[in-house]
């Protein structure tokens, strides 16, 4: 059995750079698809608001890459643990391929199923956010999974 | 953007929690992750929940959403999320349980996170919005809250604890959470007098802080003395 305390700390650390991807991407994809960003929140809300749409999507602009990098964080943090406790049923001989085996299976759960949701704002959006979920997911796997190995291996026997 | 006085409350209700966990933690052992654990673990409690709030307006429409019978329900939800959660984190994560300082960084990281989200992000979105109209006085209120709801959420962590040794703890953590829950709302739904809200919700923290001390008298001889 693995050790949950040691995923846990190896999850925080590769949380933090996960989260810092996050929120980068985040801000840039909405910078990009502003348009389409305006478009959604307008169709969502009413229009009688007092309150510009472009106030909310500059509101939207600011407040999305600190709640994704949050995210990053205790989700990193959650998922490390899960990785240190399950760490022995993961294929894989070393870290490079645990870390890419849990990082696909991560990505499948929180971007491609619960992910399905973005696909009321179009597949455009869906899509975008299938790709960057697998570069942070990616990174962030086997960042944990190098980070685990390192620390469990600091552990006397 | 950089109204000091609004700053001024979200450093009030932010800030306390931040230093008492600073002090009694000094990041030693695994109490920075027990704190984050926290965040985490509230984090969850509420998107588990949501499926469960939305379906009652999705069946009665949006109007059922002031009524009592919902009011009631959402926060019995909260009351049993969050506490089963904490309960199953508490029992199931070793360095949680390891010592009060452990046990406190959870509470702490639990209140601190739900603050930042709920109450920091809200501020900084009104001050983003431009809602000059909001003082200083009207945003106070808030802030003090979430210093009543940090000292709650540390409280009830400690309880939490104590329910591994006696289950009718965790039933009683449920309640007084629905309990504190419900009452805000309907108080301040009913009076519409912010501060006499935030003068019984701090009573009712305070009430709470007595149960622990009987809870606290009634176990002290059967937990171990090197856990709390």
């Amino acid at each position: 059995m693995g050790n949950v305390t040691i995923g846990a700390k190896a999850g925080v650390i590769s949380g933090i750079f996960y989260g810092l991807l996050s929120a980068i991407l985040t801000y840039i994809t909405l910078s990009f698809m502003k348009e389409q960003i305006i478009g959604i929140i307008s169709s969502l809300l009413p229009s009688n608001l007092p309150i510009s749409i472009e106030k909310i999507f500059e509101m939207a602009l600011f407040i999305s890459p600190i709640v994704s990098f949050l995210i990053g964080i205790i989700g990193g943090l959650i998922l490390g643990a899960i990785y240190g406790w399950i760490y022995e049923k993961i294929p894989g001989k070393n870290f490079l391929i645990k870390g890419l085996f849990f990082s696909i299976i991560v990505w499948f759960i929180l971007s491609v199923i619960l992910g399905l949701g973005n696909l009321q704002y179009g597949i455009m959006y869906y899509s975008i956010n299938l790709l960057l979920g697998l570069i942070t997911t990616i990174v962030y796997g086997i960042l944990l999974s190098f980070l685990y190995e390192k620390f469990i291996s600091k552990i006397p026997k | 953007m950089f109204d000091l006085p609004i700053w001024f409350t979200i450093t009030i209700a932010l800030i306390p929690a931040l230093f008492f966990f600073l002090y009694i933690s000094r990041l030693k052992e695994n109490t920075l992750l027990a704190f984050i654990l926290g965040g985490g673990c509230w984090f969850i409690a509420l998107i588990a929940r949501l499926p469960l709030i939305q379906l009652p307006i999705i069946f009665y429409g949006e109007n059922f959403s002031s009524n009592l019978l919902y009011l009631s329900y959402t926060s019995l939800l909260a009351g049993f999320f969050e506490e089963n959660i904490r309960y199953f984190c508490i029992k199931k994560i070793h360095f949680v349980r390891k010592d009060l300082k452990h046990v406190l960084s959870l509470g702490l990281g639990w209140g601190f996170i739900e603050a930042f989200l709920l109450y920091g992000l809200n501020v900084i979105a009104l001050l983003i919005l431009n809602m000059e109209s909001l003082t200083f006085m009207q945003l106070l209120p808030g802030a003090l809250e979430r210093n009543f709801a940090i000292i709650f959420h540390s409280i009830i962590s400690i309880i939490i604890y104590y329910a591994l040794f006696s289950k009718a703890l965790l039933f009683l953590s449920i309640l007084l959470h629905t309990i504190l829950n419900l009452s805000a709302i309907l108080i301040l739904l009913y009076t519409e007098n912010v501060w006499f809200t935030e003068a019984i919700i701090f009573i009712f923290v305070i009430f709470v802080v007595f149960i622990y001390l009987i809870i606290y008298r009634k176990f002290q001889n059967q937990v171990s003395k090197n856990l709390l």
